[in-house]
């Protein structure tokens, strides 16, 4: 069974209170999930708690002779699951038929994933006015994988994995023919490529060290920024990230001193998705935008392409999912023009994601699909792999726990091929969370661990920051508070070293839990406290209104209401001011509040 | 090729024509002076002893000579050595509609040709991956091959004629080499590679008229916006290059990149103070009497169509022009007229086509020997130099411009008129 996700412990309870309050009248309550297994388990809980009629919404008929005919004796609350599209006769029918919500009298919980909801805000505008409360649940951290797109010194194009193996056949050839050195360098950095395209990645270690040896006896710089670079790449694909960025900065060193403004640019590049794994955004963003410029002044069509993709993914990393879109949008642009199918790949990737996001999981899977069948096509198994990776996140989100399961396995597998330990790392911590899906918590803790391992074995600290932040909540669920607590702080020492402040304020937060859920109210209270003015100095207003909050709650526990009042009454104000729609709930604890202060 | 003896084999013998055969070199073949040979032998002797594989510019007036002096440089290289592919690009291209990317299919398909007629049978991933990439970039189907191979042709001949005779397929290559053209150029050298391990013998391209592109505009695009891509190629290449680029400041940004430079220049028939050059006035006079007997026209004549003409190829073509009009006129030698009337008419030809801007230019190279643009804006002197009606001389003294002495009779009209 899916645990709920540790943000939304608060959410669910306020719509409890709600659908209470709301017993006999009939209320509109949207409530956006994506993920359909989280969708159940939010139902089942609110099953425990009210007679319930549960309706899995088709068509528009379904909503009007349930609300028109039918007999619904003691139910007292009404729970609406709609479809994963807004077809046009079910927007004619939430637009023409809401007030049949209201005239039934039992409140109304609607889930709808994101998309949908985007759907009715334009094509049902007149079913959306008419909500009462709107929330957002965002259901636990799914790992989800974003494809950094790697420069190679070269870019190869090739239609085919046929293509490319005759490619191969062709350089080995040429390899024992030419005996000139530099177009030797040259051969074997193609075969490095080749190699590393398909996924041998010992072969690729062998040519690219065997570039650097011929380009270094015969003086070729630029043959050793290539090669040095190309080493790098595999470094950081088998987990050396430390060997990684020196072999990177080392031929960023030769390509400045040559002046080679492309090398400078790859190497800035591969520099940025170091900084960004490591969760160095800032950092992350300046390299990227200096490779960009670059690469446009150089008129470097791919090297802008893969600039965009990588500014993509931090938006979509920030939240900013029209920028993200826009960006993916324009790197694929690109990489169809320059007909590189392995970007376009790529990008689909990143475009399901946001698809899945948002919900629209059919919309992902076409696109997990057309970019897996690509990569095949292509030979290419580290695409393979990540497609299978993110099918079996649809797999595990829609409930097909043994699909998931056997797709997780089979990315695993190419991942072990390829000694890819960050991708492997990856597929164990969503095997673990499948685990925990299904209760196994032990296995869920056992993969977890593994993949928490392998992500210190590559100084990977970001990632081993978010696995022990996860092993946390895990722990906190089980009720393991001493352990939960050890690895938050332990989390938190590692965002603290990275200087990831929005991490340090989350660990905070939870820190924060923790002391608040055994009393120990003045250390609530001061993590609550750093938690803020972190989130204040980052100008995170969102960040900051939901501390406030927590803050009322923790003071209206205490007896300190007209602190808690104070409290929530800015919390309140923010909510309004950002038009989120936490400001509703913010509304009812000031209500309560006043209610209990009689002079306010 | 006898000498001539009468008015219509002179008339057959004055071919404006480059020298080709080795029966016309013979016969009709005449050394430059000795204070301005032909460069073609040291490019020869560079070809001969170099260990890379350079890149040559071949620089020269359109009609100065530079298609015989290519042909005689693919007579003295040794074939025992090297394997030369040669051809000229207004054969297999359509140079009024012509850019670096359709050039660059031409010289792949050029050696692709050369290794099939020659039976050399290339690696067979390397010649399989070829087939696929140019089909691939020019559309041209399976069965458009198969069914022209059933007429003769080779897949190179399909394809070059397709690509110098169909716009669609010219728009097609563009479109898919804009992206892809360093796959391209790879192939070529994979090719190269094989042609030269499998013959034993170091590939020489000589690319004849590409100095005759239309437009200026085409040759500025041609040779400075890809001359990177120029130089790639892995083995010897000889571009023939329009002077009047070399007037554009570009120039010497490109010029290095290439390992020479190599200058057929016009022979001045007069010094730049319009004294008489006699060693380059033996020159043209050589040439008529390598092509007919020297009985057929008078001395005098003679010197007149040279100081007249002062360009290979305008001399040659007036002396044909004037040996028919003498043979019509039953004539038993050239006359004063018939050459008078020859140049006159090429006089009336060139005037008709210059503005007033151009003559105004004329005027000005007339007077300071120099014919510079303004600026980068100003293609004035690049149009003349490019047409032939301003002509640049290489002697003793530098280099110098001056009006074509065809068209020295109008500067005082054209005085009188400004």
């Amino acid at each position: 069974m899916e645990e709920i996700g540790i943000g939304d412990v608060e959410e669910i309870d306020t719509i409890i209170a709600e659908l209470e309050i709301s017993k006999g009248k009939g209320n509109l309550i949207l409530c956006v999930v994506n993920v359909p297994v989280y969708r159940d388990t939010i139902i089942r809980i609110l099953e425990t708690r009210f007679p319930s009629k549960v309706i899995f919404v088709e068509r528009g008929e379904d909503i009007i002779q349930t609300l028109k005919g039918e007999d619904l004796g003691d139910v007292e609350i009404l729970i609406w699951s709609m479809p994963n599209k807004l077809t046009e006769d079910l927007a004619d029918t939430l637009n023409n038929f809401r007030e049949l919500f209201y005239d039934i009298r039992i409140p109304n919980l609607v889930f709808l994933s994101q998309s949908v909801l985007d759907e009715v805000i334009r094509r049902a505008p007149d079913f959306w006015r008419y909500r009462g409360n709107y929330y957002e649940l965002k259901g636990t951290e799914r790992g989800t994988t974003f494809e950094a797109l790697d420069t190679l010194a070269t870019s190869l194009h090739y239609q085919n994995k046929e293509d490319l193996l005759r490619r191969k056949r062709i350089n080995e050839y040429l390899l024992e023919k030419v005996k000139d050195q530099k177009e030797t360098a040259k051969i074997l950095d193609e075969l490095g490529e080749i190699s590393y395209n398909l996924g041998e990645y010992g072969s690729a270690l062998e040519y690219c060290k065997k570039e650097l040896k011929v380009a270094q006896e015969f003086d070729d710089k630029s043959g050793v920024s290539r090669s040095l670079h190309n080493l790098g790449a595999l470094a950081q694909d088998t987990g050396d990230i430390p060997e990684a960025r020196c072999l990177y900065e080392e031929s960023l060193k030769i390509s400045q001193d040559l002046g080679d403004k492309s090398g400078v640019s790859r190497s800035l590049h591969q520099l940025g998705i170091l900084a960004q794994d490591a969760g160095d955004i800032e950092e992350a963003r300046c390299l990227y935008e200096e490779s960009l410029k670059i690469s446009q002044d150089l008129g470097d069509k791919s090297g802008v392409s893969r600039s965009l993709h990588q500014l993509g993914i931090l938006a979509q990393d920030a939240g900013d999912i029209e920028e993200a879109r826009r960006l993916y949008g324009e790197s694929l642009k690109i990489k169809q023009d320059l007909d590189d199918k392995s970007g376009v790949s790529s990008s689909l990737g990143q475009l399901g994601i946001l698809a899945q996001d948002a919900g629209d999981i059919e919309e992902a899977r076409r696109l997990y699909e057309e970019s897996l069948k690509i990569s095949q096509d292509l030979g290419d198994k580290s695409g393979v792999s990540r497609s299978l990776h993110q099918l079996g996140i649809l797999a595990q989100i829609t409930g097909d726990i043994d699909e998931a399961r056997r797709l997780y396995g089979e990315s695993l597998k190419i991942k072990q091929e390829l000694g890819n330990k960050s991708g492997v790392s990856r597929s164990l911590h969503n095997l673990g969370a499948l685990a925990q899906d299904t209760g196994d918590i032990e296995e869920a803790r056992r993969l977890y661990e593994e993949s928490l391992k392998i992500k210190q074995e590559m100084g990977d600290k970001s990632g081993v920051s978010k696995s022990l932040h996860n092993l946390g909540a895990l722990a906190q669920d089980t009720g393991d508070i001493e352990e939960a607590r050890r690895l938050y702080e332990e989390s938190l020492k590692i965002k603290q070293d990275l200087g990831d402040k929005s991490g340090v304020s989350s660990s905070l937060h939870q820190l924060g839990m923790l002391a608040q859920h055994t009393g120990d109210i003045a250390e609530a209270r001061r993590l609550y406290e750093e938690s803020l003015k972190i989130d204040q100095e980052m100008g995170d207003k969102s960040g900051v209104a939901i501390t406030l909050a927590q803050s009322a709650l923790l003071e209206e526990k205490e007896g300190n209401l007209v602190q808690a009042l104070d409290l929530i009454c800015k919390a309140e104000a923010m909510f309004l001011e950002l038009k989120n729609p936490m400001a509703a709930q913010a509304r009812q604890v000031r209500e309560r509040l006043e209610q209990k202060i009689p002079d306010k | 090729m006898p000498r001539a003896e009468n008015l219509k084999e002179a008339y057959n013998n004055f071919f404006v024509e480059p020298l080709k055969e080795e029966d016309e070199f013979r016969d009709f073949y005449v050394e430059r002076p000795t204070n301005a040979p032909s460069p073609i032998e040291e490019l020869w002797a560079r070809i001969e002893i170099s260990d890379r594989k350079e890149k040559y510019l071949f620089l020269g007036f359109r009609g100065s000579g530079k298609s015989t002096e290519l042909n005689r440089l693919l007579d003295m290289i040794d074939e025992e050595r090297f394997l030369v592919v040669s051809y000229s690009i207004r054969d297999e291209l359509n140079v009024s509609d012509f850019d670096f990317r359709d050039f660059f299919v031409s010289m792949a398909l050029k050696i692709y040709d050369i290794a099939e007629a020659q039976g050399i049978n290339l690696e067979r991933n390397i010649e399989e991956d070829f087939k696929d990439f140019v089909k691939r970039i020019t559309k041209v189907s399976e069965e458009e091959i198969s069914r022209s191979k059933t007429l003769g042709l080779s897949l190179a001949k399909v394809i070059l004629l397709k690509l110098g005779r169909e716009a669609k397929t010219r728009e097609y290559v563009r479109k898919e080499l804009d992206t892809q053209i360093s796959d391209l150029i790879q192939r070529l050298n994979w090719l190269i590679i094989d042609v030269e391990e499998r013959t034993e013998k170091c590939v020489v391209v000589i690319v004849d008229d590409l100095d005759k592109l239309t437009r200026g505009q085409q040759a500025e695009d041609f040779f400075y916006k890809n001359y990177e891509l120029l130089i790639q190629p892995n083995c010897f290449v000889v571009y023939t290059f329009p002077i009047p680029l070399t007037f554009n400041p570009y120039y010497e940004n490109v010029r290095p990149a290439f390992d020479d430079d190599v200058i057929l220049p016009q022979l001045p028939v007069r010094g730049i103070d319009g004294s008489k050059n006699e060693a380059n006035l033996n020159f043209y006079r050589e040439v008529v009497n390598h092509r007919m007997e020297p009985d057929l026209i008078d001395q005098s004549v003679l010197n007149d169509a040279i100081l007249s003409t002062g360009k290979l190829h305008e001399f040659v073509s007036v002396m044909k022009d004037a040996s028919i009009k003498a043979y019509r006129n039953k004539r038993e030698k050239i006359a004063k007229e018939d050459v008078e009337s020859a140049l006159e008419k090429l006089r009336r030809t060139y005037d008709r086509t210059l503005t007033e801007a151009h003559k105004k230019r004329l005027l000005e190279i007339h007077d300071t020997k120099e014919g510079r643009d303004t600026g980068n804006d100003d293609v004035t002197s690049r149009e003349l130099l490019f047409s032939l009606t301003a002509v640049e001389y290489e002697d003793e003294n530098g280099r110098w411009c001056d009006v074509d002495p065809l068209l020295l009779p109008l500067v005082e009209k054209w005085k009188r008129s400004e």
